[in-house]
């Protein structure tokens, strides 16, 4: 007598064994002891092990994955890419999203960045002067000082700023954003030097204690420069890790929107 | 169907599989919101069977890509749990559970590939479907997924219970 193995068995609980098989393996089963134990003891396995991994579900969060993925599938709209499906069908198929507000979204950034690039523009001196004022305010100083981490804001001290840089002189450096609005960027920049800078619009910057800074509140892009000679560090936004150093190890481990040698951007969700 | 009708349908089934395969609702949010865009810009079409194995192959092959920084990341976070002042912590008491970690204990147990087997299973997949999504016989599906339990409840039960010939 041949019995059945633990996969004809699995397959017949299945229902993935054909009428011929189906019916082989229950005449079988009416004459086998082993094989029939066998069968009761793999059906309790299944059960259990389906119980028990069900007690790992949460509530998937699809209100705002929903938001958060159609934002950013429009937000990478491309007609070159996507051309519009000539004909609907009952397949799955995309209609081109919001390519005209890209476009003006685009031309906007262009213009900006052009007028803060032309020495003596208006843009360019506003943008000068909010970092200036920035960097006063978060570590106390005076305009164009450069302030040692010694000298920076106490524990606690906040800025409604622009942005703020500082000497990095305590690892590991820890740098905190919390309540950051979903669909923000936040750019990290390896730079050269020892001096880390944090930049964004409706922020508030912190030092809480040595090594670990504070970013609260911000929207639109977050820049923020790290010193290549970092060695311990590690970027968190909205309770998350997105990146890590460690030695020469960079973990990224956010939602990267673009990356290349000198820069990581995530888009927040 | 549109996308977001297939968002709408398999956003819950797909979060449901990462969220068993990785343990960690957030990374589990992210893969599958990450799958479901590039569902779009690659524009996958066709029908709806086709579409559903092919964003659990494309999160299966994420949750792998970041298999590799686990370790890291959970060392961090049990080092040096880092929250915002005056943030309170989350309530993941569930997840932090006796019985959650023994389950999850239990899946670690398996290979990686009978455990993304088995939880599709778990999520319907037929064995032709199992066996294209990871390129074996669709005869030797049953045997894998029989396997993959036996090991899971013998890692799960208390010892002296489910004992088999394995």
């Amino acid at each position: 007598m041949t019995h059945l193995d633990d996969g004809q068995l699995r397959a017949l609980l299945d229902d993935e064994l054909n009428d011929a098989e189906a019916g082989s393996a229950r005449v079988h089963l009416g004459g086998c002891d082993e094989c029939a134990q066998l069968l009761a003891r793999i059906e309790a396995q299944g059960v259990t092990a389906r119980e028990a991994i069900a007690i790992l579900d949460v509530p998937a969060p699809a209100a705002g994955a929903r938001q958060a993925v159609l934002a950013r599938v429009r937000g990478t709209s491309s007609s070159s890419e996507r051309p519009v499906p000539s004909e609907p069908s009952e397949a799955v198929s995309w209609a081109p999203f919001y390519l005209t507000l890209k476009r003006a979204a685009v031309i906007v950034l262009l213009l900006t960045g052009l007028a803060a690039a032309l020495p003596g523009s208006a843009v360019r001196a506003w943008m000068v002067s909010r970092w200036t004022v920035a960097v006063e305010m978060f570590t106390g100083t005076e305009s164009g000082a450069q302030p040692a981490a010694a000298e920076l804001a106490t524990s606690g001290q906040e800025s409604d700023v622009a942005g703020v840089e500082f000497e990095v002189t305590d690892e590991p450096l820890r740098i905190v954003l919390a309540q950051i609005e979903s669909g923000s960027l936040v750019v990290v920049r390896f730079v050269e030097g020892t001096r880390a800078a944090l930049s964004g619009s409706d922020a508030r910057f912190r030092r809480t204690a040595d090594g670990r800074f504070e970013v609260t509140g911000g929207s639109g892009t977050i820049r923020i420069d790290v010193p290549r000679t970092v060695a311990d560090a590690s970027l968190w936004v909205n309770e998350r890790i997105y990146l890590t150093v460690d030695g020469n190890r960079i973990d990224a481990t956010g939602p990267i929107e673009a990356q290349t040698p000198e820069e990581i951007s995530f888009r927040v969700r | 169907m549109d996308f977001e009708t297939v968002f709408d349908e398999m956003y819950p089934g797909l979060f449901r599989y990462c969220h068993r395969l990785t343990g960690d609702a957030d990374v589990a949010d992210d893969i599958t919101q990450e799958t479901f865009v590039r569902l779009y810009e690659r524009r996958v079409e066709g029908a709806e069977e086709r579409v559903r194995a092919w964003l659990f192959r494309t999160a299966i092959h994420l949750v792998r890509d970041r298999h590799r920084l686990r370790k890291n990341r959970r060392r961090l976070l049990e080092a040096n749990p880092v929250l915002p002042a005056g943030t309170e912590l989350p309530d993941r008491a569930v997840e932090r559970g006796e019985d959650v970690a023994r389950v999850r204990v239990a899946l670690d147990r398996l290979k990686d590939r009978d455990r993304e087997m088995l939880l599709l299973r778990y999520e319907g997949f037929s064995y032709r479907e199992i066996a294209e999504a990871f390129d074996v016989a669709a005869e030797s599906v049953g045997t894998l997924l029989a396997r993959a339990e036996r090991r899971f409840t013998k890692a799960y039960d208390p010892p002296g219970e489910n004992d088999d010939a394995s």
